[in-house]
């Protein structure tokens, strides 16, 4: 008995030193330098601040200018309104691109509402479904076909690639349910955006700053999972499939670029890829660089190595974003202009494993979006 | 001669001479609560469907490509029947069958999917294995009850020594793979690890120190050599013991690494004394009001009575079995390649949170001599959790080349070929080519030989 108890006597003192010397340790790193700890709290707020919010903000500003340039036309349809309300569009859909890889707390998924990105980005649109609701004036969008709601459901009832202007007002003309869904559509997508800048506003900000750590759920996690998704989107589905480059494809596939009837593919495209640039440096829309996942890569052993090549990877896309130019639309430069398409895509394949493999690896982040034992 | 003798009859008593039932009573109700927790854990967090329910493609292991998934209901039926048979397993209730079943169910289980292999899985089936020979029922059990002919207070003493021979096994294995550069050298994974873990109370500072890393790396290859050896000897038991705790405890809070700390905390119970366990049973037996069926028996007559056993049969099976432990584990030295990039005999050997290892893996198809080659996205065939062991593991990115090929050709291609653009990163290295991307991974059978169409160690 006598010995169990000096053992355990013995081993409550080695514990006690041991934790002493943690304190004792700890208090001294916090004064001698913080500056090697990174500030994940910091990096969230930056991205809170002055990325995200800032971004559905806008978002939600275009859309709600959208929605009241709607109603003038409604009633005196002309060429001149058609025209600033496709210019709004365009603006609309400019600011989704910076708004588009967010899809996580108010923006994510939550029982039968998809992603945001599914929710109001969902494209090919189903042109059949569109005019078969229109006819039946069924604007409830309470049922899963994404691909008739959305703002590219919206950009198919203010273009046509084929048709002048001239006639898509008569389209409007013509048909008075035609305007009916343009407005539904809006207001969907306006109360959705609505919705989550609202929520970020008041409540999920600080959730989101408070929720550090790299694990499944951490807003790390999920700031990168919805990064990498969103660069993975432009590369597979913004390019890839358009051009046919699926497994299974037997052909290019024009129709299936991302805005189609505007035949604004390529801007949207820069647009987004700068975005994503943007947003791996942390920096807002209006140039301030804050911190960003650059700086939290600079922060691990061996992550100055990965930001050279990743920052010059980003500079090898945009000089063949350049090439490709916006000259001539997506659907035709990809029979007219294949190579300089091909090379595009090459390269934004290239810098897939650094934001995929290399980043995660290095920071220690969870990649899977469910949890799972490790051991 | 003396002293021969003296180890002879040492080692005589340790496995032909008689002990307390006690410790394989404690072990067997704790056993049996771990997995039927861990098994109603796994279905809570809906992992049953997530991992094989709504996947339409499994990773099998080599050997077992047989073993496939059953539908939903029968995967529900065969973990709700583990539930049971390991809640029998707690309750001593036709034990040897309800310890049989927890094994073969369990093990069965595992073989559905290797993505998700664990190391503790692995050690969960093999203790089931070993539990089905002892006699962890003759006291405190439903059995007992039942039939109180079967009641012995002593048990031949190899049924408590195989348990701690297996746990041994583990933790000086996981101990002797530590012994390699990257972990003793460069504190790898740990220096990747820990300063990830920046939020975490009172130590987060701490772990961004690379010092720290390199206490816990080296701290925990000795432990993983040394703990059996203070846990067996009485003088450093308890602190041992301790330890124990301290060391799971701070894995489970540093890495999500599930019931596996537990489950290791509660076996190696089985080094404490027969007195000790016989205390615990005797403040357990009052709380649920078990009667003490040993005391009620002719006490003389059951403290001498020994549990026969089929001893022989018994030792042809167990000495293969710890042969096979002992060896097993040991064929990734067999291999010229870097055990890390190639994984050649990784699996099933101790190796645990030993690497930090990711990838990106894109595989093409096309049609032999055709121009178009497409990509394959795989997300449309593999949930997240198999994408990422996809891209770093050799005989997973074969079986995915010949299931492409297989769906490829049923889409009316005639003879797809499988290549793939694979870059790997280990320990945080930049990511380097993994396999020939001219290679048509397809025409390659997995098989026991070095792997040479995955590039050689590039670091």
């Amino acid at each position: 008995m006598t010995t169990a108890t000096k053992t355990i006597r013995f081993s409550l003192l080695a514990i006690g030193t041991f934790c002493a010397f943690l304190f004792s340790c700890q208090k001294e790193n916090t004064a001698k330098d913080d500056t090697e700890n990174f500030d994940q709290k910091a990096m969230l707020a930056n991205y809170a601040d002055n990325i995200i919010i800032p971004s559905f903000t806008e978002l939600s500003k275009n859309i709600g200018e959208l929605n009241s340039l709607v109603i003038p036309f409604a009633s005196n349809y002309s060429e001149a309104e058609l025209q600033t309300i496709q210019q709004k569009w365009s603006d609309v859909y400019t600011s989704w691109t910076w708004a588009n890889a967010y899809n996580f707390g108010p923006a994510g998924e939550a029982g039968i509402k998809k992603r945001l990105v599914e929710e109001i980005g969902t494209w090919p649109i189903n042109v059949t479904g569109i005019n078969s609701k229109i006819s039946s004036m069924d604007t409830s969008f309470s049922d899963f076909q994404r691909d008739t709601r959305g703002l590219l459901a919206i950009e198919y009832l203010l273009y046509d690639e084929q048709l002048a202007n001239v006639q898509i007002v008569s389209k409007f003309s013509s048909n008075p349910n035609r305007i009916l869904y343009l407005k539904a559509a809006i207001r969907n997508a306006q109360q959705q955006v609505d919705a989550i800048l609202n929520e970020w506003e008041n409540g999920y900000r600080a959730e989101f700053i408070a929720n550090t750590g790299t694990s499944v759920g951490s807003s790390t996690s999920l700031l990168y999972n919805e990064f990498v998704r969103s660069y993975e989107s432009i590369k597979n589905f913004k390019l890839g499939i358009p051009l046919g480059k699926k497994a299974g494809q037997t052909s290019t596939e024009p129709q299936k670029v991302e805005a189609r009837f505007s035949e604004k593919s390529l801007e949207f495209l820069a647009e987004n890829t700068k975005a994503i640039e943007y947003c791996w440096l942390g920096k807002s829309k209006n140039n301030m660089n804050g911190i960003g996942w650059d700086d939290y890569l600079q922060s691990a052993t061996g992550g100055n190595d990965l930001v050279q090549k990743t920052t010059a990877q980003q500079q090898n896309i945009f000089t063949e974003l350049k090439t490709v130019g916006t000259n001539t639309s997506l659907q035709q430069q990809i029979t007219a202009n294949p190579a300089a398409l091909e090379n595009l895509y090459n390269e934004y394949q290239k810098q897939t494993r650094f934001y995929k493999s290399d980043m995660s690896s290095l920071l220690g982040i969870s990649i899977t979006f469910s949890d799972a034992d490790g051991d | 001669m003396a002293i021969s003798t003296d180890i002879f009859s040492s080692f005589k008593n340790r496995f032909l001479g008689t002990t307390s039932v006690a410790p394989l009573v404690t072990v067997r109700i704790l056993f049996g609560a771990l997995v039927a927790f861990s098994t109603l854990r796994f279905l809570a967090l809906g992992w049953a469907h997530d991992h094989f329910i709504c996947a339409d493609f499994h990773f099998k292991y080599y050997g077992f490509e047989w073993v496939s998934v059953p539908g939903a209901f029968w995967v529900y039926a065969l973990h709700g029947l583990l539930v049971i048979s390991s809640v029998m397993m707690v309750l001593g209730l036709f034990y040897r069958y309800s310890a049989t079943a927890t094994f073969l169910l369990f093990t069965y289980i595992q073989l559905w999917d290797a993505t998700y292999y664990l190391n503790h899985y692995y050690f969960i089936s093999l203790f089931a294995f070993l539990l089905i020979f002892v006699p962890a029922h003759r006291s405190f059990s439903l059995d007992a009850f039942r039939t109180p002919t079967i009641i012995s207070a002593r048990v031949a003493t190899w049924t408590v020594n195989i348990l701690k021979l297996q746990l041994a096994i583990v933790y000086i294995y996981a101990g002797i793979t530590k012994i390699n550069t990257d972990w003793l050298l460069e504190a790898l994974p740990l220096k990747i690890w820990l300063p990830s873990r920046a939020d975490y109370f009172l130590l987060g500072n701490l772990f961004q120190q690379e010092w720290v890393a390199y206490v816990f790396s080296w701290a925990g290859m000795l432990y993983d050599l040394l703990i059996v050896f203070f846990l067996l000897n009485k003088r450093t038991r308890v602190a041992a013991f301790l330890l124990v705790v301290v060391f799971h405890l701070l894995t489970r809070w540093l890495f999500p690494i599930g019931v596996f700390p537990f489950v290791m905390i509660l076996m190696t119970l089985i080094f404490f004394s027969d007195n000790w366990h016989q205390k615990m049973q005797g403040v357990l037996r009052k709380i649920v009001l078990f009667p003490n069926l040993v005391l009620q028996q002719n006490v003389e007559h059951s403290s001498i009575q020994v549990v026969p056993f089929h001893q022989k049969i018994i030792a042809l099976i167990l000495v293969p079995f710890f042969i096979f432990q002992l060896v097993f584990p040991l064929r990734s030295y067999l291999y010229a390649d870097h055990l890390f990039w190639k994984e050649q005999g990784y699996r099933f050997s101790w190796r645990v949170m030993l690497m930090e290892k990711a990838g990106d893996a894109t595989f093409y198809v096309k049609e032999k001599n055709g121009m178009r080659k497409g990509e394959v996205f795989n997300n449309d065939f593999l949930t997240a959790q198999q994408q990422k062991q996809l891209a770093f593991q050799p005989d997973f990115i074969l079986q995915y080349a010949k299931f492409l090929k297989h769906h490829y050709k049923k889409q009316g291609m005639t003879s797809p070929e499988i290549t793939a653009q694979i870059y790997v990163t280990l320990n945080g290295r930049p990511s380097k080519l993994f396999v020939d991307s001219a290679v048509d991974l397809s025409k390659i059978n997995d098989s026991w030989a070095s792997k040479k169409w995955v590039t050689n160690y590039p670091f």
